[in-house]
């Protein structure tokens, strides 16, 4: 469930009439006369609820001969409520949209051609180019000091400064004499 | 003014106080959308007391029902159109504004059948 539909869904709860409507179909499928007569509202009141349950997703309909049958949608009901707080937000998707592009900007910025033009004294923007250099280490690999200067002087000759400051930043973990991609 | 027409003017006031109770009651029961959509029904009644000045005014008592149905009726076809509308596109929320107008209009015929 999106989070769209959660908020349609919890709108179209928040209303009584729709609740009653709700709990008499916990108990049996019926169609709109039978719900007129049960909850005492007209047979419009209830057509008016029941598409609003519809379009929400919690009740689904079918055609029996000449009634139209409303039922719970068992499959709304059933995810629980952690699920959606879980389900992640377009307001989230749009955020790391939004930091991607700030990412791919700096990055653009500050290299030309896979060499680093400066370090940026920016700490926000330091830590995207050293994320980017961080990229060509392997995972799991042990690598000597040597070894590392090499890898970075192939983006920037101030392969000292970069390398302390990506240890800083925990991109790579010092142990004794060999360094790990964090 | 002639006490039929004073009666007359008390029963659309009264039923509107009424109406617009039962407005706040729905509210108050979480019962917002049929709240909104009563509140509908509400308004006929100011309408059809400016509709019954107009059509009373130089009219003699026993020709203001004629004058007063021509001319409500002008207004409530068009209701009864946009009703048909409703139904033929099954838009509920319209169906049941157009139903609660109309059963205001049920109320107020039959009061003015009973007066005059």
């Amino acid at each position: 469930m999106t989070e769209q539909q959660a908020i349609a869904l919890f709108k179209c709860l928040a209303d009584k009439s729709r609740i009653q409507i709700l709990k008499s179909l916990m108990s049996e499928d019926m169609y709109v006369e039978r719900l007129s007569e049960r909850l005492g509202l007209t047979a419009a009141t209830i057509s008016f609820h029941l598409k609003k349950l519809v379009d929400a997703g919690a009740v689904k309909s079918r055609k029996e001969q000449y009634y139209t049958i409303y039922s719970i949608n068992d499959e709304v009901f059933n995810v629980s409520m952690l699920d959606i707080l879980k389900e992640e937000s377009e307001e989230e998707n749009l955020q790391k949209e939004r930091d991607e592009a700030y990412r791919k900007k700096v990055i653009d910025s500050f290299f030309e051609y896979g060499k680093l033009k400066s370090i940026p004294t920016q700490r926000k923007k330091e830590r995207i180019v050293l994320e980017e250099i961080a990229k060509a280490f392997e995972s799991g690999k042990c690598y000597t000091e040597r070894e590392v200067n090499i890898i970075i002087a192939d983006f920037n000759d101030d392969f000292c400064t970069i390398r302390r400051d990506m240890v800083a930043e925990k991109l790579l973990v010092r142990d004794k004499m060999t360094y790990k991609k964090a | 003014m002639s006490e039929k027409i004073n009666e007359f003017y008390a029963f659309l006031d009264g039923r509107k106080e009424q109406v617009l109770s039962e407005v706040k009651n729905l509210a108050a029961d979480n019962r917002m959308d049929e709240s909104n959509i009563l509140k509908a029904k509400a308004n006929i009644y100011d309408i059809c007391k400016a509709v019954f000045g107009v059509a009373s005014k130089g009219t003699s008592e026993d020709m203001v029902k004629d004058a007063f149905f021509s001319k409500f009726s002008n207004i409530t076809g068009q209701w009864e159109s946009s009703l048909e509308k409703a139904k033929a596109h099954d838009d509920t929320h319209k169906i049941l504004i157009e139903e609660a107008k109309f059963s205001a209009v049920s109320e107020i015929k039959e009061k003015v059948e009973e007066l005059f």
